[in-house]
C-alpha cells in the first residue's frame, strides 16, 4: 500500500507497511515501555517482562493487517491491551510449567489476573507517561539547556523556583516562563502524537 | 518601566511566542505577581498533565536511554560550574539562540529610555528608537534600534547596571569604546556613537544582519578548509587594523565574530570592551566573568597582555572552526584556565583529518603558550592564510601524517567486539526466547542507546531492539549495500547518545570514532573492520530469515498443567469472541 506523505494516517495503519521504519520505531518507542511496565506491575520478573514485550510486539506485527479502525470498535490501545493481556496469561501458564508449582498456586495467580474487560490495569496511565517521555525527547534538543534544567528541577524534581533561579542565574519570572514554555511544548508534542495515532 | 497589568492574553503570548524579549513588561510583571506566576503554569497545562509529566519523567526506565539522564546531569554540572558556552557573549545580531528565556533582562531597567515614538517600539534613547532586545550577556544588553535621523538600523549596547555603577568600568567603557570607534576597517563592526553621560553608558554600532560564528558552527558543525581560511584572513585583517592603533581586543572568540548573512563579510565586534568587563566583574564576585575558553595563558595568569594575546585567541577561533570545539575544555572556568596554562591542545588535524598541514601548523603556532613563540603579527597571519588559501585552491594541499590516538583504535575495537558478541549471542540462542535478533541492520550501533546488548557470556539479553522483519524486507536489507555508518532516522531515537561534536568530552574513552559516523574512510584497517561487520550482518540476516520460517512460537502447544491450560484456553476463547473476528490476532 502506498500512503501519500502529506496525509499522515493513524499509526496503526502506517504499521501495516513493514518498510515504514519510522512508524515502527515510533510505535516501539511508545509502547514497549508501556507493555514492560504493565507486565512488571503484574509481578513478572524483569526477564519475563522483556520476553512478554517481545511476544506482544511479534503478535502485533502478525495481526496488524487484520486490525480495522472503526469508530464503533475498539481503539488501537484497547486492542493492544488485549494482546498484552493474552500474552500475559500465556506467559504465566508456561512459566508455571517450569516452576512446577502445584495446582492451587496456579489457580491463585490466575485469579489475581484482572479481568481484561473491566479495567485496563494501568495501561492507559503508562501509555500517557510513555508519550510524555517521548515528547520530552522531542522537545529537549530544541530548548536551551538552562531552560530545560529550569523545567526539570522545578517540575520534575519539585525544587523551589527560588533556588533554581539562583543556581541558574535567572530571575524567578524567567524560571516560571521556562518551565511553562517547556510544558506547553510538551503538551503540543503530545497532542500531535495523539492526532496521528 | 511600568509594571503590566495581569493579563492572560499576554501570558499566552509568552507561552507561545518564541521571543519573550518582546514582552519585557509582562516578564517584569511576572517577577512579583504570584497570581500570574501560577496562572502561567495553569495555562501551560492542567494539573493532571503536570502530574503525569512529573511521574513520567522522574521515573527512569530500562527502556529510557540512560545516557539521557547522564547527559542532563552533565549539563547541570556544567551550568553550575560556570561552563555555559555563551556566558559572556553579547551578540549584536539576530541570534537563533536569543529566542529563549530573557536572561537577566529585567535586571536592566529600561528607565533610561524615553517614551517611544511608535507603539511597537520599546522606547527611545537619543535619536534611536529601540525596537527590541537582541542579546544579553555579562556586559550588558543589546537592542536593535532605528536611527531616526539617518534612517538606518543600528545596534545599541547598554552597559549592565552592575558595571555602570563602577566608576572605573564606566571610564574604561568610554575610553575603549572611543578607541574602538577609531578603528575603521571593513572587518571591524563600526561604532557610530558613544554616550557616557546618562545613568547607563551606551554605544551605538552598525547593526549586522547575520549570526555569530559560534551560532553558525553550533548549527552547522565544523567548516571546510576553504571557508576557515577565508574567515581567518578577514579576522586577522580586522585584528591587524586594531593592533596598528595599539588596541588589543582581549576577547577574541567565536561569539564575537559576526558573519554578515548577505555577503561573505566577517566582522569583529566588542573591541576592547572585555577590559571594561574584566575589572568590574572580578571585583564584584571574585571570579572571572564569562567563558575563558579562548583566553590566552598570559591573560589567565593575570600577566600583562599585548596584541599577541589576540593572536592566541585567533588560534582558538581557527581551532573552533576546524573542529567545532575550543582547544581547551574542562568542567568549570578554573579547570579550563588551568588547562590553557599547562596542557597542550590536541592538534587540529588529529581531530579533523581534512585540515591541511599548513593550517594545522599555523594554529599550533598561534596557540603557543609563550607569546614570543607566536607569529609576529596579525598582518603576517593574514598573509600566511592568504597564501594557504591560494595553494589550497590551486593544488593538492599537504596533509600531516596521521597520528591516530590509541583511544580511537580502542573505540573501533570495542564496537567490533560488541557486534561480534551480539552475533554470537544470536546464534547460540534458542529462537523461542529470542524472537528478534537485535542485529537487524539498522540497529547495529553498538554505541547507541539502550541496555547492554550482550552480556559477558555472549548471550544477548535485555530488551531487544525490535524492528519489524518480514521476509520481504529482510531480503531487501540483505540485498542492499549495507554501510554501518548509515544512521537511523533521528526523530524518534534522539541523538543524545551520540552527542554533538561540540559537546563530546575530548577524553571520552570510547567515543565512537568519527569514521563510524561519517562516511570518510581512509584507513585500510577501518575497511577491514567494516568488512567483518558487514559479514556478520549478513549472518544475522540469514539467521533471522531462517527463524521467520519457523512456526510461530505460540502455536507450539505448551505442556502445561492440564487444569491451568484449560482455564487459560477458556479465557482466551472468551476474549477472542469478545473481540470479534476483525481485530483478533490469530495465534
Amino acid at each position: 500500500m502506498t500512503i501519500a506523505p502529506k496525509t499522515r494516517n493513524s499509526l496503526i495503519l502506517r504499521l501495516r507497511n513493514r518498510d515504514d521504519v519510522q512508524s515502527w520505531r515510533e510505535f516501539v518507542t511508545i509502547y514497549q515501555p508501556v507493555i514492560y511496565r504493565v507486565a512488571k506491575a503484574r509481578g513478572l520478573q524483569d526477564a519475563d517482562a522483556h520476553e512478554l514485550v517481545q511476544r506482544v510486539l511479534v503478535a502485533v506485527a502478525r495481526a496488524v493487517d487484520r486490525f480495522q479502525p472503526d469508530k464503533n470498535r475498539a481503539k488501537f490501545r484497547t486492542w493492544l491491551y488485549r494482546i498484552t493481556h493474552n500474552e500475559f496469561c500465556k506467559e504465566i501458564t508456561s512459566s508455571q510449567r517450569h516452576r512446577g508449582t502445584g495446582d492451587s498456586g496456579v489457580r491463585a495467580i490466575l485469579e489475581s489476573i484482572p479481568d481484561a474487560s473491566d479495567s485496563d490495569d494501568g495501561f492507559s496511565t503508562e501509555y500517557r507517561r510513555s508519550v510524555f517521555r517521548w515528547a520530552a525527547d522531542q522537545v529537549r534538543p530544541n530548548v536551551k539547556p538552562s531552560t530545560w534544567i529550569a523545567f526539570w528541577r522545578t517540575s520534575v524534581e519539585g525544587e523551589s523556583t527560588d533556588s533554581v533561579a539562583k543556581d541558574l542565574g535567572l530571575t524567578n519570572g524567567a524560571v516560571y516562563i521556562a518551565r511553562s514554555r517547556v510544558m506547553a511544548r510538551l503538551q503540543r508534542a503530545v497532542a500531535k502524537f495523539e492526532e496521528q495515532s | 518601566m511600568k509594571p503590566a497589568q495581569c493579563n492572560d492574553r499576554r501570558l499566552l503570548q509568552i507561552l507561545d511566542d518564541t521571543s519573550a524579549d518582546r514582552h519585557l513588561d509582562t516578564v517584569a510583571h511576572l517577577e512579583d505577581c504570584e497570581r500570574c506566576q501560577s496562572r502561567l503554569v495553569e495555562l501551560a497545562a492542567d494539573g493532571d498533565s503536570w502530574t503525569v509529566a512529573r511521574d513520567a519523567l522522574r521515573d527512569s526506565d530500562v527502556y529510557q536511554n540512560r545516557s539521557d539522564d547522564q547527559n542532563l546531569e552533565d549539563v547541570v554540572t556544567r551550568s553550575l560550574s560556570g561552563y555555559p558556552d555563551n556566558g559572556s557573549v553579547i551578540i549584536a545580531v539576530d541570534s537563533e539562540l536569543a529566542e529563549d528565556i530573557p536572561v537577566q533582562a529585567d535586571r536592566v531597567s529600561l528607565d533610561f529610555l524615553s517614551p517611544a515614538s511608535h507603539p511597537e517600539m520599546l522606547g527611545r534613547v537619543g535619536q534611536y528608537d529601540v525596537e527590541r532586545l537582541i542579546g544579553t550577556g555579562g556586559m550588558g544588553i543589546v537592542f536593535k534600534a532605528f536611527d531616526s535621523e539617518l534612517h538606518r538600523p543600528v545596534a545599541v549596547k547598554v552597559l549592565a547596571p552592575h558595571l555602570a555603577h563602577s566608576g572605573g568600568a564606566r571610564q574604561r567603557f568610554a575610553r575603549e569604546a572611543q578607541s574602538a570607534a577609531a578603528v575603521v576597517h571593513e572587518n571591524v563592526v563600526p561604532i557610530h556613537y558613544v554616550d557616557t553621560k546618562g545613568d547607563l553608558p551606551f554605544l551605538v554600532m552598525q547593526y549586522v544582519a547575520g549570526e555569530s560564528l559560534q551560532a553558525r558552527i553550533d548549527r552547522e558543525g565544523p567548516l571546510g578548509a576553504d571557508e576557515i581560511l577565508q574567515i581567518g584572513i578577514q579576522i586577522a585583517r580586522g585584528l591587524s587594523a586594531a593592533h596598528d592603533q595599539g588596541l588589543v581586543h582581549r576577547d577574541v572568540k567565536p561569539g564575537n565574530i559576526l558573519l554578515e548573512s548577505a555577503i561573505n563579510r566577517v566582522l569583529i565586534t566588542d573591541f576592547g570592551l572585555a577590559r571594561a568587563a574584566d575589572d568590574a566583574s572580578v571585583t564584584r564576585s571574585g571570579i572571572i566573568a564569562g567563558t575563558p575558553h579562548y583566553m590566552s595563558p598570559e591573560q589567565a595568569k593575570g600577566l600583562p597582555v599585548d596584541t599577541r594575546s589576540d593572536l592566541f585567541g585567533l588560534g582558538g577561533v581557527l581551532y573552533f572552526m576546524a573542529t567545532g570545539r575550543p582547544p581547551f575544555r574542562a568542567d568549570g572556568a578554573i579547570a579550563v584556565l588551568n588547562k590553557i596554562c599547562s596542557t597542550e591542545h590536541r592538534p587540529v588535524d588529529e581531530v579533523n583529518e581534512q585540515i591541511p598541514a599548513d593550517l594545522a601548523e599555523l594554529t599550533d603556532d598561534l596557540l603557543a603558550k609563550d607569546p614570543a613563540e607566536r607569529p609576529a603579527s596579525a598582518e603576517a597571519i593574514a598573509d600566511a592564510l592568504s597564501g594557504q588559501l591560494k595553494s589550497f585552491r590551486s593544488g593538492r594541499p599537504r596533509f600531516r601524517k596521521r597520528r591516530k590516538s590509541m583511544k580511537w583504535r580502542l573505540g573501533i575495537l570495542a564496537c567490533a567486539t560488541l557486534v561480534l558478541a551480539s552475533a554470537v549471542g544470536v546464534w547460540l540462542l534458542p529462537p523461542s526466547i529470542f524472537p528478534f535478533a537485535n542485529g537487524s541492520p539498522r540497529n547495529v550501533q553498538p554505541m547507541t542507546a539502550g541496555p547492554p546488548a550482550a552480556h559477558s557470556d555472549g548471550i544477548a539479553a535485555g530488551p531487544i531492539q525490535f524492528a519489524p522483519l518480514t521476509n520481504a524486507n529482510v531480503r531487501a536489507n540483505a540485498a542492499s549495500n549495507f554501510t554501518p555508518a548509515k544512521r537511523p532516522e533521528p526523530t524518534v531515537a534522539p541523538p543524545i547518545e551520540a552527542p554533538s561534536w561540540n559537546q563530546t568530552p575530548a577524553d571520552l574513552p570510547f567515543a565512537p570514532p568519527p569514521e563510524f559516523v561519517s562516511d570518510v574512510v581512509s584507513d585500510p584497517m577501518d575497511w577491514e573492520i567494516r568488512r567483518q561487520i558487514k559479514h556478520l550482518e549478513v549472518e544475522i540476516i540469514n539467521f533471522e530469515e531462517k527463524w521467520m520460517l519457523l512456526p510461530p512460537v505460540s502455536t507450539i502447544p505448551p505442556e502445561t498443567d492440564p487444569l491451568s491450560s484449560d482455564i487459560d484456553e477458556l479465557k482466551m476463547q472468551i476474549e477472542i469472541l469478545e473481540q470479534g473476528p476483525s481485530q483478533t490476532p490469530v495465534y
